[in-house]
């Protein structure tokens, strides 16, 4: 547990709030209960076999059919949960690469060895990859259980790194041989 | 002992002292109120669902055998209502859009170095409803994540991940107000 975890922990009281309305909530807490015994004095006054074997058979009727119903709503949750875990984990991966990509971006629209109509030709094919990427995340949300669009995506993603990273290189090694030349001039 | 605390009140309840369930029912009201209203987000549905909770426990008091304290058995019948009430208008987590276009970066250090209680309660507040609940469930009520898997019938990995990333959430939040 981090300091911030434990900030909130020890200051729980502050997160607390009174109760409105004590006694009416009482009254009607009190009603039910009567109401309940009630019902409870009646059944014990039929008394009769049959009615219990009835009654044993509502409830044990009622216990199945809850006992489906739980297990479904249960499986529901844990369908949704699964579905979360995985659109989170997409989101991680999409962040790490859009992180990725701008920070290569960055560098390269840093870099005075290009002009701008050089980087305008340069970023018009990333944003033809983005534009593809774009598709790919659509196709993704339809079913996000698709192994082979996750990698096309991952692909995506490095094609364009690649890309930057082989032109800044590029640019970089003429960089270099242009101030050996002018050493050796 | 913890465990026996208010036994009295607790065996008359048993009997069907009505004085002694109300006696227990003071004695409990703010503590139950709080995390209803944590779980539900409104008085009405807060009040609602602890009235039920309290029926329900007094109902079924012949359980209680000390195995826990009073006030953690009671507060687990309130959750399971709460969350059942939930269950019942709406799904329990959040939506893949949800989550989908969050940015957060995770920097619990800077969170913690700038803690201020009333923005963390705001902050709770604004948490998308599946966060919130999970967020008061480890943080406040005090589950761990096996409790809460038990609660929410999910296992208690899913709990965790689920914790990391309303925490993450909360922390972005936090930086926003």
């Amino acid at each position: 547990m981090d300091g911030f975890e434990k900030n909130i922990r020890d200051n729980k009281g502050f997160f607390d709030e009174k109760a409105p309305n004590k006694l009416k909530m009482w009254d009607q807490i009190e009603a039910d209960l009567n109401r309940g015994d009630h019902n409870h004095d009646d059944e014990s006054n039929t008394g009769s076999a049959v009615m219990g074997i009835l009654l044993a058979g509502l409830v044990l009727i009622g216990l199945v059919l809850g006992g489906i119903y739980l297990a479904q709503n249960a499986n529901q949750d844990e369908q949704v949960l699964m579905a979360n875990a995985k659109s989170s984990e997409l989101n991680d991966i999409d962040t790490y690469y859009t992180k990725l990509v701008s920070h290569q971006i960055e560098k390269l629209e840093a870099n005075e060895a290009l002009s701008s109509i050089e980087k305008e030709d340069f970023m018009s094919y990333i944003e033809e990859l983005n534009a593809e990427q774009t598709i790919l995340k659509q196709e993704l949300q339809k079913n996000i259980n698709n192994a082979e669009i996750l990698e096309a995506i991952i692909d995506n993603f490095n094609q364009q790194v690649k890309l930057i990273e082989q032109l800044l290189n590029r640019i970089n090694h003429e960089k270099n041989i242009e101030n050996e030349t002018g050493i050796f001039i | 002992m913890q465990l026996y605390q208010h036994q009295e009140f607790i065996e008359a309840s048993k009997a069907g002292d009505r004085q002694a369930q109300y006696e227990l029912y003071n004695l409990y009201v703010d503590a139950m109120y709080s995390t209803c209203f944590r779980m539900m987000s409104s008085q009405q549905d807060a009040e609602d669902v602890l009235q039920e909770s309290f029926v329900s426990a007094f109902s079924k008091l012949e359980q209680f055998k000390y195995e826990s304290t009073f006030g953690a058995w009671l507060k687990r019948i309130v959750v399971n209502t709460c969350l059942n009430a939930i269950r019942s208008k709406k799904a329990i987590f959040v939506d893949y859009d949800q989550v989908h276009h969050e940015q957060a970066i995770y920097d619990s250090a800077e969170a913690e170095q700038n803690l201020d209680l009333t923005k963390v309660k705001q902050g709770i507040a604004m948490l998308p409803d599946g966060y919130r609940y999970i967020i008061n469930l480890y943080l406040i009520e005090g589950y761990d994540h096996i409790e809460i898997g038990e609660i929410m019938n999910i296992s208690s990995g899913t709990s965790k991940s689920q914790y990391h990333r309303a925490k993450k959430k909360l922390i972005e939040i936090l930086k926003t107000l």
